[in-house]
């Protein structure tokens, strides 16, 4: 393996690949993504819609297929795509190259997702995922490159699905991969030491860009943070846990879900009132406050969650 | 597997070397030391394209075993964790594939076998390279064209500590930087496990105007010898995991 070599790897839609260990073949379709660590190709084998992940480090595609085999190990966690085929083949430049198989996640991109959603939906979809997040924690693994990017909303689950395990890291270990606005380390909020706390963050960070994409300078700065937080409108219900998350106080994903769930439920209170604005622009400051109320009162509830 | 270290030098630089000794000669010969050798290259935000002094960079990474990178201030921070532990795991990868052919033949490496025993294998080496100590010689390059980027330098080598700190194996490091008035590198901080300490180096910075990259780098890896003497270093320098074992395809 040389230095320079990017791990990319290009096919053309059309080319066939056959797995020399499993003798399987596979109709690349398709790019689905290519990221530092090689390419993803929607393919076709059997009649049946698959994702390949490709790759010129061949330690890249045994690592991401180990922890797929993990995963599905937990068999009540489908939180990242099932494996389906660990592969060598030939590719038309006669290269051997390492490839693997897995289950195509159909749906939507996150990141398109996140600014269209109601709150309350976006709320729903984290809380469900935050559950599924706790049940990787207990088997002692982090997603680590936890990330919008990362997150397909499932069509026919209706849920969220995490794509792309390069990150996930035994707990206790430093955190494998990582996006800098995601990262604590970066924002220097904590360490790259892998525990819950670490996915937590990065999840609040997900909530943020609800309000609007979260932008930075070349080095974090907490109190950027804190002050797209303090004057942020449409995530006021949420501040609350996200800061929370940010500073490192929840112990396990359940503590922040019991929060999240909280807050979606004085949310959700005062929603038939929302329902009833019509639009006219004095009314959406009103439709604001409310929700600005909302929060207040979520934040309340909250404190009284807390003291008792 | 028992225990071992592995030994690196990071060097930092913009330009290629206008004086002394071919640092790709140096770097091939820090290699047969059980070092290897990363480079990352520092690109002005205004190049748009890599100037043919920053070529040097890959030569001397290949020269040393080690992994390049030619990159834009900006990004600095990731790049440089990347270099270190794509470096690491490549030092590891030439190790156990050395292992495999003393077991199992000489045309066996990790791709000859099939997926799922390959599988093991990277547990195991994701084992070692979280475990194994690391001692890392930081080079950096001060002379004057790089005055602009050295805060982005600095940044990111205090991000560099925070994902070495995050790891289960012990952690050394050594600052040098070159060139300065009197000598060929000069040293900003002495071995220390202590991530937080480069931040205050820093400051020291004098930015001076030739490039002698080949002598800086042999005097630099010269830290490593004086490390046997030290009792911190004493256990490490035994179990030494070489770099020069890597199998390049």
């Amino acid at each position: 393996m040389m230095s320079s070599i990017h791990p990319t790897v290009r096919l053309a839609n059309g080319t066939r690949i056959n797995g020399l260990w499993h003798n399987r073949q596979y109709h690349i379709k398709q790019l689905l993504g290519e990221g530092a660590r090689g390419s993803t190709y929607l393919v076709e084998a059997s009649g049946k819609k698959m994702a390949l992940k490709i790759s010129r480090d061949p330690s890249v595609v045994t690592a991401e297929a180990n922890i797929l085999k993990k995963l599905q190990r937990a068999q009540s966690v489908s939180l990242g795509p099932s494996l389906i085929d660990v592969d060598d083949g030939y590719l038309p430049n006669r290269m051997k190259q390492s490839f693997y198989v897995m289950e195509y996640v159909q749906g939507k991109p996150m990141t398109s997702l996140v600014g269209k959603l109601s709150l309350v939906d976006l709320g729903r979809l984290m809380s469900r995922l935050l559950s599924e997040l706790h049940q990787l924690h207990s088997m002692g693994y982090i997603f680590g490159d936890l990330k919008l990017d990362n997150m397909i909303f499932d069509d026919g689950l209706k849920r969220i699905r995490l794509v792309d395990v390069g990150g996930v890291t035994q707990v206790g270990r430093g955190i494998r991969e990582y996006t800098s606005i995601y990262d604590r380390g970066f924002w220097r909020l904590g360490g790259r030491k892998a525990d819950p706390t670490y996915d937590l963050f990065a999840l609040a960070i997900c909530l943020m860009h609800a309000e609007r994409p979260l932008k930075f300078d070349s080095n974090g700065q907490q109190q950027m943070l804190w002050r797209f937080l303090s004057s942020s409108r449409r995530i006021t219900p949420f501040q609350q846990v996200i800061k929370q998350a940010l500073l490192g106080k929840y112990r396990d994903a359940l503590h922040m879900k019991r929060d999240l769930d909280l807050a979606l439920q004085q949310l959700s209170l005062s929603r038939p009132v929302q329902g009833r604005t019509t639009k006219t622009n004095t009314q959406r400051i009103s439709e604001r406050d409310l929700i600005t109320l909302s929060g207040m009162v979520a934040f309340n509830g909250l404190m009284i969650y807390i003291l008792l | 597997m028992n225990k071992g270290s592995v030994s690196q030098i990071l060097l930092i630089t913009d330009g290629c070397s206008n004086q002394g000794e071919d640092p790709v000669a140096v770097s091939r010969h820090i290699v047969s030391t059980g070092v290897s050798v990363n480079v990352i290259g520092v690109l002005d935000d205004d190049q748009t394209e890599e100037p043919i002094g920053l070529r040097e960079v890959n030569e001397i990474a290949e020269a040393g075993k080690g992994v390049s990178r030619i990159v834009y201030a900006d990004d600095l921070s990731e790049t440089m964790q990347m270099v270190t532990q794509q470096a690491m795991t490549q030092t590891i990868q030439g190790y156990v594939n050395q292992e495999l052919k003393s077991i199992l033949g000489d045309e066996t490496n990790e791709e000859a076998l099939p997926p799922e025993t390959r599988g093991e294998v990277q547990e195991v080496m994701e084992d070692l390279s979280e475990t194994v100590d690391l001692n890392m010689v930081i080079l950096v390059d001060t002379s004057a064209s790089m005055q602009t980027k050295m805060s982005a330098v600095k940044e990111a080598l205090d991000d560099l500590m925070i994902s070495l700190d995050a790891r289960q194996g012990q952690f050394m490091y050594t600052v040098y930087q070159f060139p300065t008035r009197k000598q060929v590198v000069k040293l900003l901080l002495d071995w220390t496990d202590d991530g937080k300490r480069i931040a205050k180096v820093f400051p020291k910075f004098a930015v001076g105007g030739i490039t002698p990259t080949g002598a800086a780098l042999r005097e630099a890896a010269k830290a490593f010898h004086i490390s046997e003497q030290d009792d911190v270093m004493r256990g490490a320098a035994y179990d030494v995991i070489d770099p020069s074992y890597r199998s390049s395809s």
